[in-house]
């Protein structure tokens, strides 16, 4: 007998097979009506200069350029400096987890622009990195290093949440699986723990990279010229405020938005995955 | 009392009931048997309205209920349901739980509903737990202050899922002991049970559901008749 | 030896350990910042007596902190239990629009949205101070209470959605059958049990915006990141790092005990949600 489709005749509308399209259009819609109303009661005591901001679109990109650059290389040397303290919080060695816990729990209740200010102008101020800068061959300046160097400090305390729950979440009996065939405790971690854990906490990382794109626009205040500072110049010099402030949300949910869907993707393949 | 005409429901594209024609008479004892899947939960839930239909009729003491103008909440006060899992409040104690809808749907005075619960608490055999939180009590007694809760309202029909099949062996007589003595006064009863033993003590009739569709429905005797060698007999024999 | 005396063994033994383990990490850490101290001052002239002589002024702003963060913290669990409900609601659509505010925004940082509604929106709406009851609060502080509710209420709707959703369908499906409607239903039956679920993240988010209200000073509220920073503008530049790191021991001061306060509702509790971490990174 020929297979048929099972029919959707009996399933509520909004929830068949194709309907997403609907509600998208829908959405869409019901969006496109709610700003226009929003824009129309608004323009009555502001005027909106929307073709005069738009020509400013290169300076946004400029600024983009390196909210990206700032987040991708703070994302990798926090990751890096992540995995290492959350192996020390997994440490038999109570010090070394002291630490590491200490670590954490002081970068997770600072407010990361108070951070900033601490790293900037403190550190900053009172130690000269320029030699370092320098020997890097200018891939960098001063201020982007100090930048990279905090995002990367402060994430790091997270992402070694993120890794120690990968680690801890990969089955204990794993870890004896290895361990009894001889393999020394680095070894297991190395071969069999780690890899799996690693699996497990891509999507929380892409999470914590969306994380470090939102935090990247507090580095404004240290002068660098990413999105949020790009943002804020024009609008004290031209005086569009409105207008260039949501060019600047859009820029950041176009950042965000696939990254969040990316991480959400992610999640739904690597469960599905666990069910055999 | 209830009346069921032609019901038929889909899950997606599974067609669950094919067709269903059902009445039970006041006072009536009505016991749906039938294999898993077979649908028997399902019409039991549209009958106070958990589960919608698709096509047909489901009518309760002259109440359609089914029908989007119908006041759903209005006529569920009217009928009581006593599930597998109790389903009790946890975070209430069993006085509360027994109290809280009379008080906050039927409007009931609080010390009315008071006395309405304890002496239902005394009919069960359990006045002294009346302060205790249900995690504390064993499955069976838990489940007879489900039947309390339900009682409470004073329903016209009282609707029975499984009520018996979450339960540890020793506690099932218990429960069952209570339903009896309900069906002794008069209750109208639906009931979706494996309990053959019940179904031939208790049921004024029983009706076998097997693929969405009532395949017999008859008195007990018939059911259980010795000589018979089909599908049902043997369902019956397989579950006594 | 009696089971008493056992017992007082054993409590000895632990508070013994526990100092013993201390003290180590005391020494460690002296040990570390010192050196760092000792780096730092040969190009920094350190002057905290100067700078310390400053900090009680800072407790303006700590309190304003307290104000916005209790009135935001307030808003925010209403208007997220409302976007909760509507992420929830059986018509699709209403459930895509709930969605779409909660996505949209916890994409954004907070610095962001803030601009917009205190540079944008303001001029446009024109609302600027209010006045209640003889009070009148100025604009920074309505904005800001404003912008922090509507950005927490996100992040507390998802919060109090999988609070919800952890109750199980079967309750619902009790209450309603016995004639509830669905808002007795939940306000009897499902949201006091939800509430367990919900509270240990729940402190997780208002850490969060304590540290998200630090950002409330660039739009002018005397906040403590604020008041620290308008301190030391007058009195000269060499005092920013000490000035600075007294605003940190402040924050830690106030989120720290919430911190451990949140650790042991969730052993007590036991709910470890990733959406109230995430909060609470108040970025």
């Amino acid at each position: 007998m020929a297979y048929s489709a099972p029919s959707q005749l009996h399933v509520p509308l909004m929830e068949r097979r194709g309907a997403w399209v609907i509600r998208v259009f829908f959405i869409i819609g019901l969006l496109a009506l709610m700003l226009g109303f929003l824009h129309f009661q608004l323009s009555k005591s502001y005027t909106f200069q929307w073709k005069l901001a738009f020509n400013f679109l290169p300076y946004f990109n400029e600024g983009l350029l390196l909210t990206i650059k700032a987040s991708l290389v703070a994302g990798v040397v926090g990751v890096v400096l992540g995995l290492v303290i959350a192996l020390a919080r997994l440490s038999p060695f109570m010090q070394l987890r002291d630490l590491g816990t200490l670590y954490v729990h002081t970068f997770r209740n600072v407010p990361f622009y108070v951070f900033v200010l601490i790293v900037y102008f403190g550190f900053g101020r009172a130690i000269d990195v320029r030699p370092l800068v320098e020997a890097m061959g200018g891939i960098v300046d001063e201020r982007l290093f100090w930048a990279i160097a905090a995002l990367a400090v402060f994430d790091a305390a997270f992402i070694s949440e993120i890794f120690r729950a990968g680690i801890l979440s990969v089955h204990a009996t794993q870890k004896e699986a290895a361990r009894s065939m001889g393999m020394s405790a680095t070894q297991a971690m190395r071969y069999v723990i780690l890899p799996q854990a690693f699996r497990n906490v891509i999507p929380a990382l892409t999470g914590e990279l969306i994380a470090l794109v939102k935090e990247s626009a507090l580095l404004f205040v240290i002068s660098l010229r990413e999105l949020t500072l790009v943002a804020r110049e024009l609008a004290a010099h031209e005086g569009n405020t409105f207008e260039f402030y949501t060019i600047l949300a859009v820029y950041y949910l176009i950042l965000t938005l696939p990254l969040a869907g990316f991480s959400h993707l992610l999640e739904k393949k690597l469960s599905l995955d666990d069910r055999h | 009392m209830i009346d069921i005409k032609n019901v038929h429901k889909w899950f997606g594209s599974l067609h669950v009931l094919k067709g269903i024609d059902l009445s039970v008479d006041e006072g009536e004892v009505l016991v749906l048997v039938g294999p898993s899947g077979s649908g028997k939960s399902t019409l039991l839930r549209c009958i106070n309205g958990l589960a919608r239909i698709n096509e047909g009729q489901v009518v309760v003491n002259g109440v359609d209920i089914q029908a989007s103008k119908t006041n759903l909440n209005r006529a569920r006060q009217r009928i009581g349901i006593v599930f597998q899992q109790f389903n009790l409040f946890p975070h209430m104690t069993v006085l509360r739980n027994i109290t809280i809808s009379p008080i906050k749907v039927k409007g009931v005075s609080p010390d009315e509903a008071h006395e309405t619960a304890m002496r239902l608490l005394e009919r069960i055999g359990m006045p002294e737990k009346a302060g205790v939180r249900p995690d504390q009590l064993s499955g069976g007694q838990q489940q007879r202050v489900a039947i309390a809760r339900a009682l409470a309202m004073q329903p016209e029909v009282m609707l029975f899922d499984e009520p018996t099949s979450a339960l540890d062996p020793e506690m099932i007589k218990e429960v069952l002991d209570l339903m009896g003595e309900l069906a002794e006064e008069n209750m109208t009863m639906v009931v979706v049970t494996h309990e053959m033993g019940f179904a031939r003590g208790v049921a004024d009739r029983m009706a076998f559901i097997d693929g969405g569709v009532i395949v017999e429905i008859s008195s007990p005797d018939q059911f259980f008749e010795p000589s018979r060698n089909d599908r049902i007999s043997n369902y019956a024999r397989l579950i006594s | 030896m009696s089971a008493l005396g056992l017992q007082q063994d054993v409590w000895w033994g632990r508070s013994l350990q526990l100092s013993w383990r201390v003290s180590v990490l005391c020494a460690i850490l002296f040990a570390l910042g010192w050196f760092a101290y000792q780096g730092l001052a040969d190009s920094y002239d350190f002057q905290w007596d100067k700078a310390l002589r400053f900090a009680p002024r800072y407790h303006s702003g700590l309190l304003m902190t307290l104000q916005v963060s209790a009135v935001a913290a307030v808003g925010a669990t209403v208007f997220g239990l409302l976007i909760a409900l509507g992420r929830l609601s059986p018509w699709v659509l209403v459930r895509d629009l709930a969605g779409l505010y909660v996505h949209t925004i916890r994409n954004l940082p907070f610095i962001v949205v803030m601009l917009v509604f205190f540079f944008g929106l303001r001029k446009g709406v024109g609302l600027d101070s209010v006045t209640v009851f003889g009070h009148t609060f100025e604009a920074p502080f309505v904005w800001g209470s404003i912008t922090l509710t509507l950005y927490e209420a996100s992040y507390m709707a998802e919060i109090i959605r999988a609070g919800i959703q952890s109750v199980r369908s079967e309750q619902m499906e009790a209450a309603r059958s016995m004639g509830m409607t669905y808002l007795q239903a939940m306000r009897y039956v499902i949201l006091p049990q939800a509430i367990t679920v919900i509270i240990p993240p729940s402190t997780g988010i208002f850490i969060g915006m304590v540290k998200e209200s630090a950002l409330l000073s660039i739009i002018g509220l005397p906040e403590l990141t604020r008041t620290a920073v308008d301190l030391f503008a007058p009195v000269r530049r060499p005092y920013t790092f000490e000035f600075y790191l007294i605003l940190a021991g402040y924050y830690l001061m106030i989120c720290v005990p919430l911190s451990f306060l949140s650790q042991w509702l969730e052993g007590r509790l036991g709910t470890h949600s990733r959406i109230g971490e995430e909060a609470a990174r108040g970025i």
